[in-house]
């Protein structure tokens, strides 16, 4: 039996990803990456959750470079069966953060640089207290924590979950009110419009509209999840 | 375990782990304002509207110190005294330009370096936010540079040399709490007494940013635990519901009554916790801070922690971050160990 959870983030400290970089400002996009979700629940690489990944995968302390492993961290989650939707807004709002590098010389000479790494820039950042809202879809009862980390800054946000009731599955056209990884449901369902949210490493759909199976809950008749998601990679 | 008497083995590693293993201890600290700091940044004082309490759910606008603006003074304390006692890889290691990657700094504080990997933070640290609202925690100085006679005028020529700053009150309080994960011993003391020592936060080139850590506990858990918002949100609602009110603008906050409502705030909040957690608040506290203290302030128990926590940073390094460096020579060119973490 499938269970689903809506699941709502309060940041406690103000956010920041870069979703869009324009010249120096870097801008932090109120919508939260699906594969971002799952590293911050602990749902990758875990004895808890049964993912652990191959050792030289597995998640450390070190890394020796900056190459994402997308595909070898959250393939185990589709074993278990657990699937993590993206998060959108509730209601947030942004602020605007200079930052900088510093060191800790009392001289400083102006060196050449020699990559072009910036050295100072704004962010725009979503504000504490803003709020967002997800669902996990998962084979087993799940039990998630409730502080977790999120961000570059690796920023405090409390996550409260809710057993959604009994849902049943229905089929036919629906527009799902929420944002989707379009890797992980065009290629179980047909996807017929969208809007596009820009971002890396997979940009994101929302307002979609599509056909194929969705679940349905009592008492909750705007919300309609489709069916059969899970991370993919390759077609 | 070769220091601590008032602490069990079970808290802490032998080596420093590589990947995260769930052991956590959170320093739970009430950093006080002594003078007139300034965390700013684009010529204003950082603040965060929020609500002011659990309960009253007014929003009122706080000051905020950034994290960065609290761990950076921390690392700089003891990466100082490593470069006093001579211990490691200290002298080579610049920070933010160079960095080692073998120094405990390097290792429990992290670094990122470009295409020569990172080391992800076993130290984190949260915005803190002030109790009191903004407007009854800053004054607006006016600084000017007048003429040998005391005035901005002279002989008819008006000088422009003044300007006006907010700066931040003294005995502001922000409530912040000090994650460690994965401690050994030596780890978890290099970061205690780096705490301990640290006075100055904010902006460097005034001399007016002293700020007093007072340490209310010390959590041992395994995960995250309550958020210094939710904190500094609870004691405000203790201070604001006691009878008599201890809140009262624009007067400042009584220190002790902040620090008996802090111990009670957190007490309460971590009985509503679903982890696994073992508490040092209130008398438990005071003799592991004192055993602390004893080690901290002898200069040989001090060098023999720093040692210590310099040998267990170096297994480190030669097991997991120099090994994996090897592998392709070529990478760990000059060019690309110009180091790239951020310090706001």
């Amino acid at each position: 039996m499938v269970s689903i959870y809506r699941c709502q983030i309060e940041l406690h400290d103000s956010l920041y990803y870069a979703t869009r970089e324009i010249g120096r400002l870097y801008e932090t996009e109120p919508i939260i990456h699906n594969y971002a979700l799952c590293y911050a629940l602990g749902l990758v690489d875990s004895q808890i959750y049964s993912t652990i990944v191959a050792e030289e995968h597995s998640y450390r302390y070190f890394c020796p470079e900056q190459v994402p492993k997308y595909e070898e961290h959250l393939t185990p989650l589709n074993q278990q069966g657990i699937y993590v939707t993206p998060a959108r807004s509730l209601n947030h709002y942004s602020i605007l953060n200079t930052w900088k590098y510093a060191n800790n010389n009392y001289h400083v000479e102006m060196e050449k640089t020699q990559k072009n790494i910036p050295s100072f820039g704004r962010a725009k950042e979503i504000a504490e207290e803003s709020r967002f809202e997800f669902f996990v879809i998962s084979q087993k009862e799940l039990k998630l924590p409730k502080w977790i980390r999120l961000g570059k800054w690796m920023s405090k946000a409390e996550v409260t979950v809710e057993q959604l009731p009994k849902h049943k599955i229905s089929e036919g056209i629906f527009t799902c009110t929420h944002p989707l990884n379009p890797l992980d449901v065009m290629f179980t369902n047909q996807v017929i419009s969208y809007d596009v949210v820009n971002m890396p490493p997979v940009s994101l759909i929302q307002n979609v509209q599509m056909r194929g199976q969705y679940y349905q809950f009592d008492g909750i008749p705007n919300l309609k999840i489709p069916v059969r998601i899970e991370y993919r990679f390759r077609s | 375990m070769k220091f601590l008497k008032t602490l069990d083995s079970k808290f802490f590693h032998d080596v420093i782990p590589a990947k995260p293993m769930g052991k956590y201890v959170h320093f739970i600290t009430i950093r006080v304002t002594e003078s007139y700091p300034l965390f700013q940044t684009d010529g204003e004082l950082n603040k965060a509207r929020v609500r002011a309490g659990i309960e009253n759910k007014e929003p009122i606008s706080r000051l905020a110190m950034f994290k960065r603006k609290q761990s950076t003074p921390e690392r700089l304390t003891g990466r100082e005294l490593l470069r006093n006692y001579k211990i490691g890889d200290s002298e080579k290691c610049d920070y933010n330009v160079d960095f080692s990657k073998t120094t405990p700094d390097c290792i429990l504080y992290g670094f990122a370096i470009g295409d020569s990997g990172s080391e992800k933070s076993k130290v984190v640290v949260d915005t803190a936010y002030s109790i009191t609202p903004f407007d009854d925690s800053h004054l607006n100085f006016t600084l000017n540079a007048p003429f040998e006679n005391g005035t901005m005028s002279r002989q008819g020529e008006v000088t422009s040399r003044i300007n006006s700053q907010d700066h931040i009150l003294p005995q502001v309080f922000f409530p912040s709490i000090v994650t460690l994960k994965d401690p050994t011993e030596a780890g978890f003391l290099y970061v205690f007494n780096n705490i301990l020592r640290t006075r100055h936060y904010g902006a460097q080139t005034t001399r007016t940013g002293r700020v007093r850590n007072e340490l209310v506990g010390v959590i041992f858990a395994d995960g995250e635990i309550v958020s210094n918002l939710l904190w500094t949100q609870k004691i405000y609602d203790v201070m604001s519901n006691a009878t008599p009110k201890q809140i009262n603008p624009p007067d400042p906050l009584n220190e002790d009554e902040v620090l008996e409502a802090a111990t009670q705030a957190i007490t309460a909040l971590m009985s509503q916790e679903c982890i696994s957690h073992t508490d040092f608040v209130g008398a438990s506290f005071t003799q592991l801070l004192s055993e602390v203290k004893s080690i901290t302030s002898n200069e040989t128990r001090l060098q023999e922690m720093l040692t210590q926590a310099n040998d267990e940073s170096s297994i480190y390094a030669q097991t997991w971050v120099l090994k994996s460096g090897k592998k392709d020579p070529k990478k760990d060119t000059k060019v690309n160990k110009k180091a790239a973490a951020v310090t706001e």
